[in-house]
């Protein structure tokens, strides 16, 4: 136990100054705003008071370090300051979007495992077979398809064509479970479609290089078929490090805001928030969703890391 | 973050993978694709017959049209030619995307190389800037941006040169580290050269095949991401076109003509599978396992 502690505080001690870099990086951005940052966000027609009581209010009028010093403190006590014109604290807005997000991202990364594993110990054993090939190219094709691509066209195949889910928007879990699926489905697929092309490539090529283990090579000779080697015991777990390290990736990317798909499918989600940030410049609120991005970042790359001890107890947690 | 961070650059680029006679003729298909949408893109304004981009030559979202280079691709939601719209387009995308990865080459390779050889503090100021890149989101980060200075064609190019160039810092490292002590950098050493004469002319021609097989993956991520600001509105201003804008126009009126989207469509997919396909057959006839941090 205390072993994983000193393994995690390590990890730490290398996620803190990130933390601290991006965060003072986006405080600084305010100072690069043209006129004064209340100028920026209101606009020409803004009069002098309006401008000054806006300053005051996110002590934009104070120096750059001052201002970073503040927020820090506010962090402290978990006051992340308020949002631009709903004026409610941005953490409380920032906790619902989370959960929104959250769902999204849990919903196509299971999604992307149940297509992409199964698929990925067949064309492991079938190496050069014509499912491989066809899934290569497939694979291949979708890793170059950018989100704003797949949003455009999952909606044409599954709204305009198919008719078969809503086109935007969003009901929560609590209100309709049923409901929520339907509204999430859409976005979380067009969200796997690249992760499963991934973690598909990935784990065939790490499957591959186990089956050519000598310890493969002994559990056939002891008689055991081909494909109950590829099931857990043997060869799964042996190739499971790279998709978890993948995995953590596209956690992350995912949590920290899937942008483009939630602002094609209207989803209230971390995404959806900072597009609707940056159209009103409400800096406080990118600021943020950038230190919520960082911490999910040094997070998942510690459990990532502590995910290797437990796959291969030859990999020592240091 | 060590240990899956080393394990993540090397399963994502380190794998020595075997690229059979299929992954040659996409590597050749890459390079013709993108050698044709350079050449019409520093010749637009010269193609005999090409309407100018904002020109409108004929009813909106007709279907592909051979008599005419203009209507070869059809014409937009307004009616303008969408043949000319993607090649003026991809003037924008080309040129973000080769400036941004030579600024991300330039700080890689400067922060790579003091990393790998003078070790120590060198090496901890290289991990965490490289950490610090990494974790940033590229498409917020750049959104964040916009929010402040407002969309800028050089903010978003140096903003995207920064943001790709953890890559190269990780990448230099590592080929730096394994050079350092190897026997040429010994020879030079012993005859009286200087560190920054062994660094620039020793080592650094040896790191070319390594950083170029990185530069077309990088070069897909700027399009990519410069696209996806284009389709948020966020990108390149109006009335220069891009091909994140033309999906995103195209997107608004799918019900009725989703044939509009196709050209744009097809043009961004075919330039980053052709980014992707260079970048790995490149990489699998160069050894970048030695990509860690």
């Amino acid at each position: 136990m205390t072993v994983v502690l000193k393994a995690v505080g390590i990890r730490l001690a290398y996620g803190i100054p990130v933390f601290f870099l991006v965060t003072f990086g986006m405080a600084l951005l305010v100072d690069f705003m043209p006129g004064s940052p209340a100028q920026a966000i209101l606009g020409d027609q803004a009069t002098p008071e309006a401008v000054a009581a806006l300053n005051a209010r996110y002590g934009y009028d104070l120096p750059t370090l001052e201002r970073y010093a503040n927020w820090l403190a506010g962090l402290a006590h978990l006051d992340l300051g308020q949002t631009l014109f709903t004026r409610e604290p941005v953490i409380d807005v920032l906790a619902r979007r989370l959960v929104v997000t959250a769902e999204l991202a849990g919903l196509a990364l299971a999604m992307s495992l149940i297509v992409s594993v199964p698929l990925a110990l067949v064309t492991a054993l079938r190496q050069g077979g014509w499912l491989d090939r066809v899934l290569n190219l497939i694979s291949s094709a979708l890793l170059s398809i950018p989100s704003f691509v797949s949003v455009v066209l999952v909606s044409l195949v599954f709204t305009v064509w198919l008719k078969a889910f809503p086109a935007t928007g969003w009901v929560s879990f609590v209100q309709s479970p049923l409901d929520n699926l339907r509204y999430a489905f859409l976005p979380a697929l067009a969200l796997a479609l690249y992760e499963t092309a991934f973690f598909y490539r990935v784990l065939r090529s790490d499957l591959v290089g186990t089956l050519r283990e000598d310890f493969v090579l002994v559990a056939r000779a002891k008689g055991i078929p081909k494909w109950r080697v590829i099931a857990p015991r043997h060869v799964l777990r042996p190739s499971l490090t790279s998709l978890v390290t993948l995995f953590g990736v596209a956690a992350g990317r995912l949590l920290g805001g899937a942008v483009i798909v939630e602002f094609f499918f209207s989803i209230p989600g971390i995404g959806g928030e900072s597009i609707a940030a940056v159209g009103i410049k409400d800096m406080n609120m990118l600021q943020a969703i950038v230190a919520l991005g960082v911490v999910i970042y040094v997070v998942l790359f510690i459990l990532v890391d502590l995910a290797y001890a437990w796959i291969d107890p030859r990999v020592s947690v240091r | 973050m060590t240990a899956s961070r080393t394990t993540a650059i090397t399963t994502i680029l380190g794998r020595r993978r075997r690229v059979g006679r299929a992954g040659r003729v996409l590597f050749i298909f890459g390079v013709a694709w993108l050698a044709l949408l350079v050449l019409a893109a520093v010749f637009a304004d010269v193609i005999p017959g090409l309407p100018g981009y904002e020109e409108k030559i004929g009813s909106f979202a007709q279907g592909p049209d051979l008599s005419t280079l203009g209507t070869l691709l059809g014409t937009d939601g307004v009616g303008r030619s969408n043949l000319s719209r993607i090649i003026y387009g991809a003037r924008v995308s080309l040129m973000i995307a080769v400036v941004s990865t030579l600024i991300g080459l330039l700080i890689g390779v400067v922060f790579g190389m003091l990393a790998g050889y003078y070790r120590g503090v060198a090496e901890g100021v290289g991990t965490i800037v490289a950490n610090t890149l990494s974790a940033l989101p590229p498409l917020i980060m750049l959104l964040a941006l916009v929010a402040a200075i407002g969309t800028s064609l050089w903010g978003i190019t140096i903003a995207l040169g920064v943001v790709i160039s953890d890559i190269y810092i990780r990448v230099t490292k590592g080929a730096v580290l394994a050079n350092a002590q190897r026997e040429y950098v010994l020879a030079a050493r012993s005859l009286g050269a200087s560190d920054l004469r062994i660094m620039l002319r020793e080592i650094l021609p040896n790191l070319i095949p390594v950083l170029a097989s990185v530069v077309p993956i990088t070069m897909a991520v700027v399009v990519v991401v410069e696209g996806s600001l284009s389709f948020l509105g966020y990108g390149i201003p109006a009335p220069n076109p891009s091909w994140g804008g033309m999906i995103a126009a195209g997107a608004d009126t799918i019900r009725r003509y989703p044939g509009v989207i196709a050209a744009p469509v097809i043009t961004l997919f075919l330039t980053v599978f052709s980014f992707n396909a260079i970048g790995d057959y490149l990489g699998s006839r160069t050894d970048r396992r030695t990509a860690q941090i």
